[in-house]
């Protein structure tokens, strides 16, 4: 049997080297319960694209290979399931502040205010971004529903595939907007010293 | 070249080092141009970036992280590595020979050079330390042959090339093939040298007939991992699959071989390398999702252009042409990891190739080489950070072994990449036939 | 000002070529008050996305094939034996004919102004493979081609004509054939299959099932916002090169076929009777079964302009 740490470092993405989640310091009670099932929900969600994914592929090789015919349709549908696991993944890797950083910041400046503010600063510029994306998303959707894109293949109306992708980046916010808070908190603390 | 872009990659940079994921840094790349330049509507952007992501090829990608995941919580690295131990285990120097033949073979396996280090690193470091090698040394060296993983297909870099810049594949996957053998005889050979005033105890030799037995057995018991770089790569060339439908078909061989066979890991745990392969993934993807926002953008503001203008401005000649690109890589790879990287060059360079008459598939070959070596230079150096993690050691110590692999392996596997079309190409002739 | 239009064409193909040559035809004729920027290669994105855009303003303009994802009577543009010569299939597609009515239709409401039509060529099936009895509908090949995503109507065609059908994505396609993952390809003319499967095409059928072209379209919001005798320049020039395209699309299939002879690929042609009896199967047997590709309503507006 693996060992739990091993197993969330053994797949954790390189690059990040942060730790702690992005979980409010004030929810407790019901309100935590809530976000930590929304947390496992999207886990479940993660685990059920992938394996969806992987049996409809290897479907198509048993069906091309082994049968002879290819069903249409299979592809388009594992992109869409893919697409889904991706923003899902996306967004709780926010919550675990696994995204990929390339911060020089722990190497240039020392532990302490300095490097705390800087921190504050990228974490507000991310939240506004992701934010500024999200919306992006959200009139990309409006867009689609307007337009009343159909699939090519399956032929399921494309509104509910685009519509993971602000779903998934207003959640992504959500978790940065976490992180901001809690870095302010840090320094709003470290001034009053 | 025009001073908004400039402006831009500015910015790029700023955000960058500072901190902000680097997804968002591209995002605040793209946001800046469509403020300030002349493009107007900015949702068609959510669309570019849906279809880069949404695209078939790209799913291989996660299943190749799917498969290594299984692969290596599964204990199958676990018996490679012990299988290498049986073979060079007994000579001088021989556990680093271990870890850079181990990770050879896991890199047929797994795509990404992270998944490497964490399923070669956490079981070679302690065990070089145990006989006499400095912890340092040994997390330097696990990270430095990680990078192996990308050269030696599958690769999810290579697919990511192949999908940006509409080279084939199954070439992108052969081209740094060679450069990659070369690099294990070169790490090996700076293995021997670095190794010598180490106080390194290596185990009794064995007669050879207890040695061959040892062998044997070690094979038998990795039989099913070594089978699968053979079943991956076999249904590929053999025609039966895709390299999407392989890496499929890799997930569903590794379950059960995990499972069943080698009993490493039950039912839950399997829940968990799923889940946390999605979460990869997602990361991996809302990068890619970006970067093919601002490489269109950039294409729209004629970017690539400008850049091969600039390398023109200098020389027309091939040779500095090729330098000058390798310089450019070089930088990039100083800053981001190889996904990022190749993401923003090979679409930025792929008319400096042209016009230096480089083949796309040697090409390829470059920026594995070049944006592999990335990974472990610092500033900015994820897989050997994540090799220090990992190896739980300080960067101090890996810092003098990183640069003489960096230097005097990669840098001249780069430079003879770059200028020996042969290394790169000769491979995927002989498999593939005629271009 | 610039234009930018976007096509699949590669640098230094025909297709490019007529693109550019509408550029300068605009310049020229607007005395440099428009320049047509010309992208290549896709470097805007695959054709959906860009009709798309060009949909949404971010492109001005393109010239390329277009996306059925909002209106699936646009698949009369390929639909199969709709036309079986080049004479059909120009009257169909020059303003006025039946295709170009039903198209502009379409796409007008989408925002879209459809100014003419390149035509790319008759297109045909090439094979990494022999193939045996090419001429005979119910002939049965073990072969795998490969039809292109949302291609339903050649799925069923080529089901009809007795081959297996594989989805493969275009990025895979090359080596997809070169290692027998499938067959062969449908979908495109003698002259793209020499662009992308020079190589490893071993056998082309010049079947004609639908006459490949690229629809020259422009945003109607861009297009309405310029001053009348601008509009009336674009469109005399995409009608010119359209026109002029036209004249020489039975020479260019037939020079790219010559090619592909020189290149020791075996070439299948057929003659008139042998192309009606494939079409003639191909409108009895397949046409009911993809009707709903088009729309009842539409099927009955093509049948009527091919006076069935
Ligand atoms: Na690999
Ligand atoms: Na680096």
């Amino acid at each position: 049997m693996m060992k739990e740490d091993e197993a969330s470092v053994a797949v954790a993405v390189p690059g990040s080297i942060h730790g702690g989640v992005n979980t409010p310091a004030f929810l407790s009670g019901f309100g935590l319960r809530l976000w930590n099932a929304k947390l496992k929900l999207q886990r479940f969600l993660l685990l059920a694209c992938g394996a969806v994914v992987t049996a409809l592929i290897a479907v198509q090789v048993f069906t091309r290979y082994v049968l002879g015919i290819s069903i249409f349709g299979i592809e388009e549908l594992a992109s869409f399931v893919a697409v889904y696991m991706y923003f899902i993944g996306a967004a709780h890797g926010a919550w675990e502040r696994g995204h990929i950083s390339a911060s020089l910041i722990e190497l240039l400046v020392p532990e302490g205010r300095v490097r705390h503010a800087i921190a504050l600063v990228a974490s507000a510029i991310t939240v506004v971004l992701s934010g500024w994306m999200s919306l992006w998303a959200w009139q990309y959707l409006a867009f689609t529903l307007k337009r009343g894109t159909m699939s090519l293949e399956v032929g399921i109306h494309m509104g509910w595939v685009h519509g993971i992708m602000p779903v998934c980046l207003s959640l992504m916010t959500l978790y940065f907007a976490v992180e901001l808070l809690e870095n302010s908190t840090r320094m709003f603390k470290g001034s009053r010293k | 070249m025009n001073s908004l872009i400039v402006l831009d990659a500015l910015l790029l940079t700023v955000l960058l080092v500072i901190g902000v994921p680097v997804p968002l840094c591209f995002a605040g790349a793209v946001l800046v141009l469509m403020l300030f330049g002349d493009l107007g509507a900015a949702t068609f952007l959510i669309g570019a970036g849906y279809s880069k992501m949404s695209s078939l090829v790209i799913i291989a990608i996660p299943l190749y992280i799917l498969a290594g995941g299984i692969m290596s919580q599964g204990g199958i690295a676990t018996r490679l590595v012990i299988l290498a131990d049986s073979v060079f285990g007994r000579l001088r120097g021989g556990l680093g020979i271990v870890v850079i033949m181990a990770t050879a073979v896991f890199g047929a396996i797994s795509g990404m050079a992270s998944s490497a280090v964490a399923a070669i690193g956490t079981i070679m470091i302690p065990r070089m330390e145990e006989r006499g090698y400095s912890r340092g040394y040994a997390t330097a060296l696990v990270s430095a042959s990680a990078v192996l993983a990308l050269l030696i297909p599958p690769s999810a870099s290579m697919i990511l090339f192949g999908w940006v810049t509409g080279t084939s594949i199954l070439a992108c996957f052969l081209a740094p093939v060679v450069p990659g053998l070369l690099l294990c005889g070169l790490l090996a050979f700076w293995n021997f040298v670095l190794t010598r005033n180490m106080p390194i105890s290596v185990p009794p030799p064995l007669p050879a007939r207890a040695v061959a037995r040892e062998v044997a057995l070690c094979t038998k018991k990795a039989a099913f991992g070594l089978a699968m770089p053979l079943i991956i790569l076999g249904f590929i060339y053999g025609g039966v699959t895709t390299p999407t439908e392989a890496a499929a078909v890799a997930v569903v061989y590794a379950i059960p071989v995990s499972i069943y066979l080698y009993k490493d890991i039950g039912w839950r745990d399997l829940a968990e390398v799923f889940w946390r392969a999605g979460q990869t993934t997602g990361v991996l993807l809302v990068l890619i999702f970006f970067a093919a926002m601002l490489a269109r953008v950039w294409t729209l503001e004629n970017v690539p252009q400008q850049i091969l203008d600039g390398f023109m401005s200098v020389s027309d000649n091939p040779i500095v042409l090729l330098l000058l690109a390798n310089l450019f890589l070089m930088v990039i790879g100083m800053f981001m990891e190889d996904v990022s990287g190749i993401l923003l060059a090979s679409p930025l360079l792929m008319p400096v190739m042209q016009q230096a008459g480089v083949d796309p598939v040697q090409f390829a070959a470059i920026i594995a080489t070049n944006l592999g070596m990335g990974l472990i230079t610092p500033p900015t150096a994820p897989i050997l950070y994540f090799a220090a993690l990992i190896g739980k050691t300080p960067l101090g110590p890996m810092l003098k072994p990183t640069l003489v692999f960096v230097f005097l392996a990669y840098l001249p596997v780069v430079l003879l990449t770059t200028f020996v079309p042969e290394l790169s190409l000769a491979l995927p002739r002989l498999v593939l036939g005629a271009p | 000002e610039t234009i930018r239009l976007s096509t699949l064409k590669q640098p230094g193909s025909e297709g490019e070529a007529a693109a550019l040559k509408f550029a300068k035809l605009v310049t020229e004729r607007t005395e440099g008050r428009i320049e047509v920027k010309v992208y290549p290669a896709s470097q805007l994105g695959d054709w959906t996305e860009v009709y798309e855009q060009v949909m949404q303003g971010a492109v001005d303009m393109a010239m390329q094939p277009l996306a059925t994802a909002d209106d699936k009577r646009l698949a009369i543009t390929w639909f199969p034996y709709a036309f079986t010569n080049y004479e059909t299939a120009k009257a169909s597609l020059s303003p006025g004919g039946a295709v170009f009515k039903i198209v502009n239709e379409a796409i007008s409401a989408k925002g879209l102004t459809p100014l003419g039509v390149y035509g790319e060529g008759m297109g045909g099936a090439g094979f990494a493979k022999a193939v045996e009895n090419p001429a005979d509908p119910d002939a049965t090949h073990n072969l795998k081609v490969r039809v292109w995503p949302g291609g339903t109507t050649h799925k069923v065609l080529l089901e009809r004509f007795g081959y297996n059908t594989a989805t493969l994505p275009w990025a895979e396609l090359y080596t997809g054939m070169q290692t027998g993952v499938v067959d062969g390809q449908i979908g495109g003319t003698a002259n793209m299959a020499l662009e992308s499967f020079k190589d490893i095409t071993k056998t082309w059928i010049q079947y004609n099932d639908h006459f490949e072209g690229d629809w020259f379209i422009v945003n109607s919001d861009r297009y309405a916002a310029l001053p009348e005798a601008d509009q009336k320049i674009l469109l005399e020039a995409a009608q010119e090169v359209s026109a002029e395209r036209f004249e020489q699309v039975k020479a260019a299939d037939a020079k790219a076929l010559e090619t592909m002879r020189a290149a020791g690929i075996d070439v299948v042609t057929f003659d008139d009777a042998t192309l009606e009896k494939l079409a003639a199967v191909a409108r009895k047997d397949v046409w009911p079964q993809i009707a709903d590709e088009l729309g009842q309503e539409t099927l009955e507006q093509l049948k009527a302009s091919l006076g069935m």
